[in-house]
């Protein structure tokens, strides 16, 4: 018999194989017969009652424990002896045991629970390796006298040696492999902290998972707490798009095995003995193979669930890689909950950060002071939803004793609505030279609009009112805007409606306009914001209730700031505390000699 | 395993191991045996080469069944190495270790 070993010159070890039926009766034979190779290596009396009580012990379990289907399936036990330490691994078939750290004594009158106990005081190393196909118990304890010259085994017991060869591939290679994705790991780490694309390097590592573990196929998929949805983030198959798995009831066709380990907390197994269901997601990578789903947490919150597996059933995934792969998974997860935690705190302060922008641009928009004239009183309003809108109004004086007044409404909330009004802004400053003509005002802004806003899939609805206090008149042009309340001294109101399209829908679109006595009179311009107010039953406040208090500011002859804070009430009393969907604004134009003195003063 | 009474006294010799294996059969066997009078039982260990947390569990069993009784369970001259492992279990606190010479 020669010596089975392939370590360096300088290590002597001796090993043997030893396999068994799963019979709790044949365990006393198997124990001499580790003590008998125990003896013929030199291992001294204390040293082999040690050995033989924990080997039987391990043993014991294993036979005990052993799962139903796996009862005609020997139980292999390894001894390794080095000059300075003996191995011994046992292979078991069961469900696997939560191995404790430091196992307790149970109270003197209980009749069991001693053995972990006795196996982690009888040897210097116990750990214990869970897998699906098989687990391993892993025992070293170090020699009482070092061997100095390898000892050939001259007795029966050799004739188990022939699998020995085997025995330290085996523990070579999983040596190598936990080196191998320990390395991987701090590559891994290295990596991420160098801003690598996180899609990407995830996806390399994971097929360099599966070329440690010798597994054919992976997916990964992550969790969306807010759809309590697994969507796909990586596979082995990049054609592959599986859609997104609710975490209660699977896909639509039935629960999946992913979903079901990240409810169950637990990994869970698939091969011929119990296969993925028929409409598993994972059957297009798993193609009749056998594998596991591992759950990924980080402090008990699932972030993900990692699957591995092999095509050949009949290959499972041994011990070792399923320690690797739960281990990597493990890391993995933490690794890229960091990421998103950070890319989310970025998406944040970015958001954070346009909204101060649009906030910006929205106060820079509205005029600072309203034109004040002899006979005509301007008071506007505007209030912000919670996000920027695009709801702007103006007013400036054109020549002698002329108003320009404009309101719009830019489609849309955020920053590109607050950019778009921002230019339409510029634009009616710009264009002035056209005021007294609103409808060709309005053809020029389209014109000028049109591309940018057909481009953004954007539109602008506007209004554009001339007063020529000299002939009162009220020139009005609307591109697809609200239409402008007039109410007569008797309160009699009339809705000036004829427009054209919004701004941004029809290149060279015309607009027409209508005119209009003022004298006397009280209007309102105003954006939707104010029609669609709601309260908290969602009901809307609507034209007819404005109209109403706009008849009623009229025959009390108010004031045009009286009015301005009757709207303001109504908007707070229908509303009743409920926030607000949409921008709000609106201007109150009273013209009436007896608001002369309202005009001295400056009007916001 | 043999089984000898003599008076009040059980003794059960040439035990060579008490495991998993055969502990279950040991303890209910002694229970079965155990007369109305008998007060002690005296295990042999002295040709014992191994006792396992099963057997452990055996010995445990039958002290609770005779301290039921108003009875004992000593263990006689055990082994070096079973010796050690009662005492690794701390149950030599729990049964009366006799070594006759």
């Amino acid at each position: 018999m020669q010596p089975h070993v392939s370590f360096p010159p300088t290590i002597l070890a001796e090993a043997c194989v030893l396999k068994f039926p799963c019979d709790l009766r044949e365990v006393g034979g198997l124990c001499l017969k580790v003590r008998e190779f125990f003896a013929e290596i030199g291992l001294e009396t204390a040293e082999m009652d040690a050995w033989e009580l924990a080997i039987a012990e391990g043993t014991n379990n294993a036979i005990k424990y052993c799962r139903p289907e796996a009862q005609h399936v020997d139980i292999r036990v390894d001894v390794l002896a080095e000059s300075h330490w003996v191995e011994v691994r046992i292979s078991d078939h069961t469900a696997g045991f939560d191995w404790p750290l430091q196992a307790e004594l149970p109270p003197p009158d209980s009749e069991s629970g001693r053995g972990v106990f006795l196996i982690q005081n009888l040897t210097d190393d116990a750990r214990y390796l869970r897998g699906r196909g098989e687990n391993c118990l892993v025992l070293r304890r170090k020699r009482i006298q070092p061997s100095e010259t390898p000892l050939v085994p001259r007795s029966t017991v050799t004739r188990e040696l022939r699998d020995t060869g085997h025995t330290l591939e085996l523990m070579t290679e999983e040596l190598a492999s936990s080196y191998e994705s320990l390395s991987a790991i701090f590559r891994f780490t290295a990596d991420l902290q160098s801003g690598a694309d996180a899609g990407k390097f995830i996806h390399r590592w994971l097929a360099e998972l599966l070329t440690i573990t010798a597994c054919d196929w992976f997916a990964l998929r992550l969790l969306d707490p807010a759809t309590s949805r697994l969507r796909l983030l990586a596979s082995s198959d990049a054609e592959w798009s599986s859609e997104a798995i609710f975490l209660e009831g699977g896909t639509d066709l039935g629960p999946c095995i992913e979903a079901n380990a990240t409810l169950r907390r637990t990994d869970l197994w698939f091969d011929l003995h119990t296969p993925l269901g028929p409409d598993d997601p994972l059957n297009h990578l798993a193609r009749g193979g056998c594998g596991f789903a591992h759950p990924l947490f980080v402090r008990d919150t699932p972030v993900g669930v990692l699957s591995m597996g092999r095509h050949d059933a009949h290959r499972p995934i041994e011990a070792g890689d399923v320690n690797v792969i739960q281990t990597f998974g493990d890391f993995l997860g933490l690794q890229i909950r960091s990421t998103h935690r950070h890319e989310e705190q970025v998406r944040a302060r970015l958001q954070a950060r346009e909204l101060d922008i649009a906030a910006d641009l929205q106060k820079a928009l509205l005029p600072e002071r309203l034109p004040s004239l002899a006979h005509v009183s301007l008071r506007a309003y505007y209030r912000s939803a919670r996000e920027i809108g695009g709801d702007y109004y103006d007013a400036f004086q054109v020549g002698e004793g002329n108003l320009l007044l404009v309101v719009a409404d830019v489609m849309g909330k955020g920053l590109p609505a607050a950019l778009f009004a921002f230019m339409f802004r510029s634009l009616v400053r710009a264009g002035r030279h056209l005021a007294t003509q609103p409808a060709e005002f309005l053809a020029w802004l389209n014109q000028n609009l049109v591309q940018e806003l057909e481009r953004a899939e954007m539109f602008i609805t506007a209004q554009i009112a001339f007063l020529d206090c000299e002939h009162d008149e009220l020139r009005v042009a609307s591109a697809g805007h609200l239409p402008m309340l007039i109410a007569g001294a008797d309160g009699l109101i009339t809705e000036i409606s004829a427009g054209g399209p919004p701004l941004g829908i029809i290149a060279g679109a015309t607009f027409p306009h209508t005119c209009h006595s003022c004298s006397g009179g009280r209007a309102l311009m105003l954006t939707d914001g104010l029609i669609e107010a709601r309260n908290p039953n969602g009901d809307m406040l609507g034209m007819e209730a404005i109209k109403a208090e706009l008849t009623q500011a009229a025959l009390s002859g108010e004031s045009s700031q009286a009015t301005q804070q009757r709207f303001v009430r109504l908007l707070m009393a229908f509303e009743q505390g409920a926030p607000p969907a949409d921008d709000t604004a609106f201007i109150v134009i009273v013209a009436s000699e007896r608001t002369q003195n309202d005009s001295q003063s400056p009007h916001r | 395993m043999k089984m000898t009474y003599r008076e009040k006294t059980l003794a059960l010799t040439e035990i060579t191991e008490l495991n998993a294996a055969n502990s279950t059969a040991v303890r209910d066997g002694v229970r079965a045996a155990l007369r109305p009078e008998i007060s002690v039982i005296d295990v042999s260990l002295a040709l014992t080469r191994l006792v396992d947390s099963s057997g452990l569990g055996a010995l445990i069993a039958l002290h609770k069944t005779m301290c039921s009784r108003g009875g004992c369970v000593r263990i006689l001259n055990p082994t070096p190495s079973v010796q050690q492992i009662l005492e690794l279990t701390r149950l030599h606190r729990v049964f009366e270790i006799v070594s006759i010479a």
